[in-house]
């Protein structure tokens, strides 16, 4: 499936990663814009009802909890998203636990928001937004907070929700080594438009200097090989440091 | 205000942890995720009471008074960016000023090296400041009080690379003040002096910076990536195609292909 919002193209079988100052992207998705967005699924263009039932299969991880729910305990807090958001669920207790156990936090019902380290405040937020069984799930900044095992066991369970159930993941951060590495998919945003998208390889190897100039970082091993190609050195193009290694020891 | 920790433990998350923080520097501390990182710097800032093991100089910080905690210590953590009782900058700036007990001529004085270090614009609703805006504002409430020792937990993580290394030297040249910064990553750590890293709540490395960070294996042992030119130069080094560590992007291309 490909949802184009506005001009913004995203798709159902990778991950998709937004770059740049994409606050707007994330308010247009949020219900206040909604209904002026432009929206189009394999081409069709939606009607106002159409959106309005798409809008409730998008789940928004934001950024972060709010201070007044850090006295709550974990199930507390769940319960009440579910029932601001008027989701119909028959059993909470069953849902919000299975919904924990998919980001990895077991018998952490019961605790206390205040008591969870950073990382745990952000599963809890995935958490919570897959009790909507969304469609499309938009990450916010999601990753920041995450050590390198656990970015590696989130982004494993965005592949499983993409492989098994065709969800679209959006992943917004201007993390851009961590964009370059996990996505397929990217969508460059720039003065509050759009500015570039395609394949992430392409986009972020093949526009360095457009994106650059539009305040957007590039990943160090890039900067890094247009460096050595500039020298007349033909060096790949690696994610990987130590491909990018291997590849110097070659040509040095 | 020479910070020690002696044969701290807290429940079964910190285990017998000794530190001997360099003072008027940056303490960079690191580790994977629930490594203990965040309990640590709540119990150091003396938000969770330990007895015995936390000295600020001689002195327990069990025996601060609430005074001595609230202006000796500063502390920004990870979850305060939207901790703001006013709507607009100079309220809030000025609250904090009118809590220190000090006269006005002090108070402008005060107001004015925080508003020309971060320039604040005093005028501006808070709700409308970017992250990084209120997050230079915390910063600057924290700094009126002129604490000896401020703690940073994970504040950048919503940060660009190149503002959080802005921010972060505006802080180093701050005379007479021990900073302690906790992170995830290693990113900023080359500004810092020491490098401190926690691994499952016992310290596993504490050395000077950037000695620390040739320590590769044990990083990436401890779940840490190395900031990309560290891991480079010390990768090259090890091909024997570089003699030293190199963090300059475009002498290292230099030296590789003279």
């Amino acid at each position: 499936m490909e949802v184009k919002i506005n001009s913004a193209i995203v798709t159902d079988n990778i991950i998709n990663g937004v770059i740049g100052t994409y606050d707007f992207f994330i308010n247009n998705l949020k219900k206040i814009d909604f209904d002026n967005n432009n929206i189009y699924i394999d081409n069709k263009r939606l009607t106002k009802e159409e959106k309005r039932t798409l809008y409730k299969k998008i789940s928004i991880v934001d950024t972060n909890i709010d201070n007044i729910y850090y006295s709550l305990s974990i199930y507390n807090y769940m319960k009440m998203y579910i029932l601001n958001k008027t989701l119909t669920v028959k059993d909470y207790r069953k849902k919000i636990i299975d919904s924990l156990k998919i980001v990895g936090l077991n018998n952490y019902e019961n605790k206390i928001i205040n008591e969870l380290s950073s990382s745990e405040v952000k599963l809890v937020l995935l958490a919570t937004a897959l009790l909507s069984n969304p469609d499309i799930i938009v990450c916010n900044e999601l990753f920041n907070f995450f050590d390198i095992k656990t970015r590696k066991k989130v982004i494993d369970i965005f592949n499983r929700l993409i492989d098994n159930y065709h969800k679209i993941i959006i992943i917004c951060s201007n993390d851009s080594e961590f964009i370059y590495r996990y996505t397929k998919n990217l969508i460059c945003f720039s003065k509050n438009k759009l500015l570039i998208q395609g394949d992430t390889n392409k986009l972020f190897e093949g526009n360095t200097l457009k994106l650059m100039n539009n305040s957007i970082n590039i990943p160090k091993t890039i900067l890094f090989t247009n460096l050595v190609r500039k020298k007349g050195i033909k060096l790949n193009y690696n994610k990987d440091i130590r491909d990018l290694i291997k590849d110097i020891y070659k040509k040095v | 205000m020479k910070l020690i920790v002696k044969n701290l433990s807290y429940k079964n998350i910190i285990k017998n942890i000794n530190i001997n923080f360099q003072e008027n520097a940056i303490n960079y501390m690191s580790g994977s995720n629930k490594c203990g990182k965040s309990t640590l710097i709540k119990i150091l800032s003396g938000l969770i009471e330990v007895k015995e093991s936390v000295f600020y100089g001689k002195k327990d910080i069990y025996n601060f008074s609430s005074y001595e905690l609230s202006t000796q210590i500063g502390k920004v953590l990870y979850n305060n960016i939207n901790n703001f009782i006013f709507r607009n900058v100079k309220d809030e700036l000025l609250h904090k000023l009118d809590n220190l007990g000090i006269d006005k001529k002090e108070k402008n004085k005060r107001l004015k090296e925080m508003v020309k270090l971060f320039e604040l614009d005093l005028d501006r609703n808070i709700c409308e400041l970017s992250n990084i805006k209120k997050l230079t504002l915390l910063l600057a409430i924290e700094l009126l009080s002129k604490p000896k020792v401020l703690f940073l937990d994970d504040i950048f993580s919503d940060v660009s690379f190149e503002d959080s290394k802005k921010i972060l030297l505006k802080l180093k040249s701050i005379s007479n003040l021990t900073i302690i910064y906790a992170s995830n990553n290693l990113d900023l750590a080359t500004i810092a002096d020491r490098l401190i890293i926690l691994n499952k709540g016992e310290v596993i490395l504490d050395d000077d910076i950037p000695h620390a960070l040739t320590k590769d294996s044990l990083l990436n042992k401890a779940g840490l990536d190395l900031p990309f030119m560290i891991d480079l130069s010390i990768k090259l080094k090890y091909y024997n195609l570089l003699d030293d560590l190199e963090l300059d992007m475009n002498r290292m291309v230099e030296k590789l292909w003279k």
